[in-house]
């Protein structure tokens, strides 16, 4: 077997490799919700309790993780069928599904039965730092922005601590943006990638 | 098991088909057989001898399964197709390392 041969193998290897990753849908329109969802909640947490209106908190949370949870059935249906057609079952889409569920039903249950007290600020510390290891996951699995945001939420948490007032205001936009910004580059990166290979 | 061994060349990964299908099922997600055959630029009948070849030395599993009433043929890495692919990339590697 001569060199060339060899690296033309490694090549064409690496580009069937690629091609296949190009596939995975990390789930940007669920990353995408809840980022929004942090936006509002948080914030709205903060203005409530600023307002005295703390009864209306856990209304609040409950009816927009209700539509979250709503939204994200139907995405989750989506991607599905859509990897189906497509032929493409990726693993990588159910480790960073994996990753959140183990999150989530954490994160829910301190929250409401209240083991999470408040050395730190409360609840919305607890999501953050959840936020950033699912967000940190999804940058070691799918890609690097998903990191960057992950280590801003991470960072905005001693920055909040020091705000106090305007913590859960901190929180909710950083965690928002952290979850909004890498899903709209990952949702135009597989547009891009969906004209090429239309394209090709 | 023979094949494993990095010193030795595994022939059946020598077809530039068969070794296109195990590295593009490498990252351990399920392909369909439309996907492989349009990323690979196969025919259907040359595809399909190709991974019977692969299923019959259990290099990967294949599942037939029906979406939108619509049969489809998946298949998945093996652990013993993982490790011939492993040991063929070692044996490249080695090769390009002597010079």
């Amino acid at each position: 077997m001569d060199k060339n041969q060899l690296a033309e193998d490694i090549q064409f290897m690496r580009r069937i490799v690629e091609r296949t990753h190009r596939r995975i849908d990390p789930g940007a329109p669920i990353m995408i919700t809840w980022g929004t969802i942090c936006m509002i909640g948080m914030p709205g947490t903060q203005w409530l309790v600023n307002h005295g209106m703390q009864d209306w908190i856990g209304r609040m949370w409950i009816g927009l993780s209700a539509i979250g949870f709503a939204l994200t059935l139907l995405f989750v249906y989506q991607i599905r069928k859509r990897e189906l057609a497509h032929g493409v079952s990726s693993v990588i889409s159910g480790q960073i599904g994996l990753v959140w569920n183990i999150l989530w039903p954490n994160g829910v249950l301190w929250t409401v039965l209240g083991l999470y007290t408040d050395p730190y600020g409360g609840p919305g510390f607890l999501w953050a730092a959840l936020y950033g290891i699912g967000l940190s996951m999804m940058g070691i699995l799918y890609s690097k922005e998903w990191l960057i945001a992950g280590i801003a939420v991470f960072i905005s948490i001693p920055i909040a601590k020091f705000a106090l007032p305007y913590s859960y205001t901190i929180l909710g936009v950083v965690m928002g943006l952290g979850c909004i910004v890498p899903g709209m580059i990952a949702l135009r990166r597989m547009r891009q990638w969906e004209a090429e290979d239309a394209a090709a | 098991m023979p094949r494993l061994d990095p010193t030795k060349l595994d022939d059946l990964l020598l077809s530039r088909v068969r070794l296109g299908i195990l590295s593009a099922l490498a990252g351990g997600d399920e392909l369909g057989f439309t996907f492989l055959r349009d990323s690979l630029g196969l025919t259907d009948g040359n595809l399909s001898v190709q991974m019977r070849k692969l299923e019959d030395a259990r290099y990967l599993t294949i599942r037939k399964i029906f979406v939108d009433q619509k049969p489809k043929t998946f298949c998945r890495i093996s652990p013993e197709g993982r490790g011939a692919l492993v040991a063929f990339v070692k044996y490249l590697a080695g090769v390009l390392e002597k010079g």
